[in-house]
């Protein structure tokens, strides 16, 4: 790759990097503890643009390019779901949890679990899953990072996967005081930015939408199919159920995404940063597969379908665009795998090792925990991606699968339905890992042409209505976490006439001195 | 009987806690029933991390209240000795050592989710007190039902959800 | 449409129009949220 590329993708990372010492210097003032702390948290734009970027990059860029390479438009029932997984995720669990977690006082999702479904199985189970899917997670952005860095320059993949995957770890080590919400903002523009100048770039050279579908359909009509290249998918209704279903519903299960939620300024935010998640989504999420269809006639002899978007920038931008682009993508990468591994590692430390291993943890224990389980993901991962790297999409695929089948139900049955108690909730996160799993290795899907998702998606939720509903006698939901739940569906309880000097912060000092007012009368 | 207490300094005068009430309630005749002093303790943490790019340091005051358990981030205020009597004055249902905790956890969240941290940065607790703040609590005559809380350091209420049998008319 | 066939047709526009008719649905019927301002 040439000098130019080179020049603009160290450009950009000088920029992030300034945004990040600017930030940090700030911080040092003191004056910026507003912005780190007080009121003025990151508003629904920044919510959703930064939930986006720091969840789906490296399949973006990598996995749905390859997806719609090799199988043509039916790779779009994948972006069908995904279009959608932020607002129904915000509308159906978005308020509600975030009010929940609040009335309960957990801070992460795996605490909030656990307080909804008291059990020190529940935290267990919650955690111990979603460290090794999300550790597994990470390894699509390793090898995402590897490949790009490989293409960008030049050198060996073996070399460009080390040191991609270390800049991700000294990314993550240092990472606090760099990747404040600004750069992951100024990183989310870039991208958005960056595919969709590929595809327009794509449009243009191949003659337009209508012509590029006249061409497709001359070297092989079922490119158009939604039943895939060669119609291997042709009724397999359970199989694009799956596609649908697993950047949809699968996405409620993402620890690190539904904790956003719990994060939000106000339960209000939710419908706000829906309707920029949708907004942001109908821009991003379709174009890398439109992309990847596309570079079926740009370049019909791509040796790694994988670089089907990166290749097509590569030979239509001019080269300063492809740098910026390169940029984007490998920050993409960054950020994602960065998020991914503090909050494996948060999970780690806090909720195993302070919680079941050593209670009496300092902070400077958990962190050097943290640490020293991100070195090891990093050493394996290395190993796996260079021995036998599986694909970015199917890594991707199957870890969203087996989260979404393991804690979706649990996650929406937590704020809507009252009967949903502790066995029932352990039994739905064992049943749907287990079931999507045993699905993916025993290669279910192509003999009952039912996605892994599908089934863990129905095993778990059945799971938690028959086992809940069996166990109510034996193990009733305990009636603070009721009246939480009461307290959640309520919305405001502010009267019209009263909007101006309504404060919401003084409701649990409010509620305290009802008590003993109360107390005080009887 | 009377006590001396730390309480943040209040500019919200009854007067004008009664005007609060009219304002948001319409009708009625409102009048104050009394002056509570509502507990917290009060944390002020510094932090300090070094990075790559030099150190950073970051203060932080936190409020836990002292009977629900509630933290959070505080801005600036002045703080004042008051003599107030017994009946006004509501004792902490917590032990400072567990509000540090709380108040430690809560702020060490909140710094790390802000700024995507993976370090133990040196803590120090620079100032600690037990403070009050004062609230009005403003009924209304013919109303019971319709009482507020008026914060009375920024004015601002919120209701009391008091049920009439519990109230005398 | 496009050169390409309904089923796709519907796929590649369908989809997106039924999530932004969602997403319109949702900010109807969440209005009253706003009175939820509740913060800590």
């Amino acid at each position: 790759m040439n000098a130019t590329v080179i020049a603009f993708l160290v450009l950009y990372y000088v920029v992030v990097l300034g945004i990040g010492f600017w930030a940090m210097r700030q911080g040092a003032s003191e004056d910026l503890e507003g912005f780190l702390l007080g009121g003025r948290d990151v508003g629904p734009l920044v919510t959703a643009l930064t939930l986006q970027s720091t969840s789906m990059s490296g399949y973006m860029f990598l996995g749905a390019g390859s997806l719609a390479y090799t199988t043509g438009y039916w790779s779009l029932w994948f972006a069908a779901g995904d279009i959608g997984g932020g607002v129904l995720n915000l509308s159906v669990i978005g308020r509600r949890m975030r009010k929940l977690s609040q009335v309960m006082g957990s801070l992460t999702a795996i605490e909030y679990l656990e307080g909804r479904y008291p059990s020190s199985a529940t935290r267990l189970i919650a955690a111990s899953l979603s460290v090794f899917l999300l550790a597994f997670y990470v390894l699509a952005q390793f090898i995402a990072g590897g490949k790009g860095m490989a293409l960008v320059t030049g050198l060996d993949y073996s070399w460009a996967l080390l040191i991609a995957l270390s800049i991700i770890i000294i990314y993550t080590f240092l990472g606090g005081y760099l990747a404040v919400a600004y750069t992951d903002f100024f990183q989310s523009l870039v991208m958005i930015v960056g595919v969709v100048w590929i595809l327009a770039a794509a449009l243009a050279h191949v003659g337009g939408f209508t012509a590029a579908n006249h061409a497709l359909a001359a070297i092989d009509p079922t490119i158009l199919s939604i039943w895939g290249r060669g119609l291997g998918f042709e009724g397999q209704w359970g199989v694009v159920a799956g596609a649908v279903l697993v950047f949809s519903a699968g996405y409620m299960g993402w620890p690190h995404v539904v904790t956003r939620h719990m994060a939000m300024r106000r339960p209000a935010t939710a419908r706000l940063a829906g309707a920029y998640a949708t907004g942001w989504n109908l821009l991003f999420v379709s174009s890398p597969y439109l992309v990847g269809i596309l570079a079926i006639l740009i370049l019909p002899s791509l040796d790694d379908p994988e670089l089907a978007l990166i290749e097509v920038a590569r030979t239509l931008l001019p080269p300063a665009a492809t740098g910026i682009v390169m940029a984007a993508i490998m920050a993409a990468i960054m950020s994602t795998a960065d998020s991914l591994l503090l909050q494996t590692g948060s999970i780690a430390s806090r909720d195993l090792y302070e919680r079941f291993i050593n209670p009496k943890a300092s902070e400077r224990q958990m962190v050097l925990v943290s640490r020293l389980l991100i070195l090891a993901i990093g050493v394996i991962g290395y190993f796996v991606a260079l021995v036998e790297p599986p694909a970015v999409a199917f890594v991707v695929i199957f870890a969203t699968s087996v989260l979404g089948s393991a804690f979706a139900p649990a996650f929406v049955c937590a704020v809507w339905w009252k009967k949903a108690n502790t066995p029932g909730a352990i039994a739905s996160m064992v049943a749907g890992a287990v079931t999507s799993v045993a699905w993916e290795l025993a290669g279910l899907a192509t003999a009952t042409t039912l996605a892994p998702v599908t089934a863990g998606l129905a095993a778990s939720t059945l799971a938690i209505v028959v086992v809940s509903l069996a166990t109510q006698n034996m193990s009733p939901v305990p009636k603070h976490i009721l009246g939480a739940m009461e307290e959640t569906a309520r919305v405001g309880p502010i009267p019209e006439e009263m909007p101006a000097m309504f404060d919401f912060t003084l409701r649990p000092e409010a509620e305290e001195i009802e008590s003993m007012i109360r107390e005080g009368k009887k | 009987m009377t006590q001396e207490i730390v309480a943040i300094r209040g500019g919200v005068t009854s007067t004008e806690a009664l005007q609060v009430f009219r304002s948001v309630c319409g009708g009625g005749t409102p009048f104050v029933r009394r002056r509570l002093y509502y507990p917290y303790f009060w944390f002020r943490l510094r932090y300090r991390a070094r990075t790559l790019l030099g150190e950073t340091a970051l203060q932080v005051s936190c409020l836990v209240d002292a009977r629900t358990r509630v933290a959070s981030t505080s801005d600036r205020f002045a703080l004042e000795r008051v003599e107030a009597g017994d009946g006004d004055v509501v004792e902490p249902r917590l032990a400072e050592d567990e509000a540090r905790g709380i108040a430690e956890r809560y702020v060490a969240y909140v710094v790390k989710n802000r700024t995507k941290a993976l370090v133990a940065p040196d803590r120090d607790v620079v100032d600690r007190e037990l403070i009050r703040k004062p609230f009005w609590i403003v009924e209304c005559v013919k109303r019971p039902d319709r009482s507020i809380l008026v914060d009375g350091v920024t004015g601002r209420f919120h209701p009391l959800s008091l049920e009439r049998e519990a109230l005398p008319s | 449409m496009f050169g390409l066939p309904l089923s796709t047709f519907l796929l590649v526009f369908g989809f997106p129009l039924f999530w932004i008719l969602y997403t319109i649905g949702f900010l109807l019927l969440s209005r009253s949220w706003e009175r939820d301002g509740e913060e800590r």
